[in-house]
């Protein structure tokens, strides 16, 4: 409760619901189009609809989760309207700690509910790539929430995004070998990338209360 | 005197901008205005004071016995509300609500919702009601006193709560702010910054006179007003009084300025006249002496 509170404290009324909704419409997007394409058996509307629907409800999870963890973040920008408020309240950095862990929690649900029903739906590789990629990102957010510049951040999710779309296209090329090696670079891929957010986040949490009282 | 909040040698630093060794002590049961020009260093003062920056030097005790602005206790007795963008921009009413109820455990919300009423602003049943960024910031700094005011404290700090205000609802923060000193009987206090004193003469007790990140001078204000006069007279004597006028205007007609009451008989045997100061004369006549001596 005490977690659910300070992430209120952030977020203002219940977000929840909004949120819920928009989970709840990105998963029904992806079981319409698992379902298409297995009634439809037209190769070039497979691949479209296989293409579209996984990047885009994958591109949803990832800003779903990013815009609840970076809400708590921008508390603690001067810029931010919002600021002053968050920093008159008592154990503001506390809030702030609690705030990170439990909306990051709450961020991994709709990435969880994509990678599992796009998973099913779908078993393709993009899905996987997706996943991982917010993950990275998530984890980037919780790293560099500190730095002041933004286009650190921009340059540095630009780079990323980058780097998992060009890796997707390489495997997408060798769609053929892909059950021999890249499986075994993707355990390692989605290990290291697993264990980047653990530590971002542990980073994040433990270093709160000092960003929270360290003025810009 | 006793005082709700008294700060010994506090000190902010940036690098362009130093609120520099502040001496204050508040009076406790009455309302202190806070008045300076843009840049005095005012709303630095209060950020310190409110925990939402820290000092790098010196000390503020607060009703006596607290010393340290991260505690709870201390922070549900004082009610702050900043000047702009208090709280984020994509909040409604009921936002603000929710989050001043987790915040604070004597925020009432059905007050809050009164108040709202009163200020006519959205409250949290109004229906499509609008985000902070939709609104006036007449309406923002309406939202944001009606959530300092629905709590339950014993210091209120508001920085510039009447700058973005029409006249009408100034005079209504007025009424609300002496309402609030009265229910307190004398052991509430208010602390206002403002940078125009003219509408909120009614609602300042004591004043802290603050230029370039200093305090130049402080007192009541019925003190200062018998400490300083107001002087009038033809500019042919212009040359005659200067010296001992502290801030002046003159013209080809005549001269006035502000000057300290020790020397109303000499004003007043080279035939200029002597009037008491309102605290609004006295305000540009103390930043006016501070400007020409820097």
């Amino acid at each position: 409760m005490k977690y659910y509170d300070s992430y209120k404290l952030f977020h203002g009324k219940n977000s929840i619901k909004e949120y819920g909704a928009l989970i709840a419409a990105n998963t029904a997007l992806l079981i319409v189009g698992g379902v298409l394409i297995r009634v439809i058996n037209n190769e070039h509307f497979q691949g479209f609809i296989t293409g579209a629907v996984t990047f885009l409800c994958g591109v949803a999870a990832l800003t779903v989760g990013f815009a609840l963890v970076s809400a708590v973040f921008n508390g603690n920008w001067p810029e931010s309207p919002g600021y002053k408020f968050f920093h008159s309240v008592a154990d503001g950095a506390g809030h702030f700690r609690r705030a990170i862990l439990f909306s990051n929690m709450l961020s991994l649900f709709p990435i969880a509910l994509y990678a599992a029903v796009g998973g099913v739906m779908f078993q393709h590789f993009i899905i996987v790539i997706m996943t991982i990629t917010a993950f990275f990102m998530l984890g980037l957010i919780n790293l560099t929430s500190h730095i002041k510049s933004p286009w650190v951040r921009i340059g540095s999710f630009c780079i990323v995004g980058f780097a998992f779309g060009f890796y997707a296209g390489v495997v997408g090329d060798e769609e053929e070998s892909f059950p021999v090696l890249p499986l075994n670079v993707t355990i390692i891929v989605c290990a290291v990338v697993l264990a980047f957010y653990i530590v971002s986040l542990i980073v994040a949490t433990m270093k709160a209360e000092k960003r929270w009282n360290k003025e810009v | 005197m006793d005082a709700i909040l008294s700060s010994k040698g506090l000190t902010k630093k940036y690098s362009k901008f130093t609120l520099g060794g502040i001496d204050l002590e508040l009076p406790k049961g009455f309302a202190t205005a806070l008045i300076g020009a843009n840049g005095a260093g005012k709303t630095t003062l209060i950020d310190v004071l409110c925990g939402v920056i820290h000092a790098n030097a010196g000390e503020v005790t607060y009703f006596g016995e607290y010393k340290d602005i991260d505690s709870s206790e201390l922070r549900e007795r004082i009610g702050y509300c900043a000047a702009q963008g208090f709280f984020p921009a994509a909040w409604k009413a009921k936002d603000i609500a929710e989050a001043m109820s987790m915040a604070y455990a004597k925020f009432d919300r059905e007050r809050f919702n009164k108040l709202c009423q009163e200020l006519e602003v959205d409250d949290e049943n109004t229906k499509k009601a609008k985000p902070m960024y939709k609104q006036s910031d007449g309406n923002r700094m309406r939202t944001a006193l009606a959530a300092v005011f629905a709590r339950e404290t014993d210091l209120l700090i508001l920085d510039e709560p009447g700058s973005t205000l029409d006249p009408l609802m100034r005079d209504r923060l007025c009424d609300r702010m002496r309402g609030y000193l009265d229910d307190g009987n004398g052991e509430k206090s208010i602390l206002f910054s403002t940078h125009n004193i003219a509408d909120m003469e009614n609602a300042a007790d004591y004043a802290v006179f603050m230029d370039k990140g200093q305090i130049i001078e402080q007192g009541f204000v019925e003190d200062l007003k018998d400490k300083y006069v107001i002087v009038r007279g033809d500019a042919a004597d212009y040359d005659n009084s200067k010296a001992l006028m502290l801030s002046h205007n003159v013209n080809k007609t005549v001269f006035e300025g502000l000057a300290l009451a020790a020397h109303k008989n000499r004003f007043e045997a080279e035939g200029a006249v002597c009037e008491r100061p309102t605290l609004q004369q006295l305000s540009i006549g103390m930043l006016k002496y501070a400007e020409e001596r820097r």
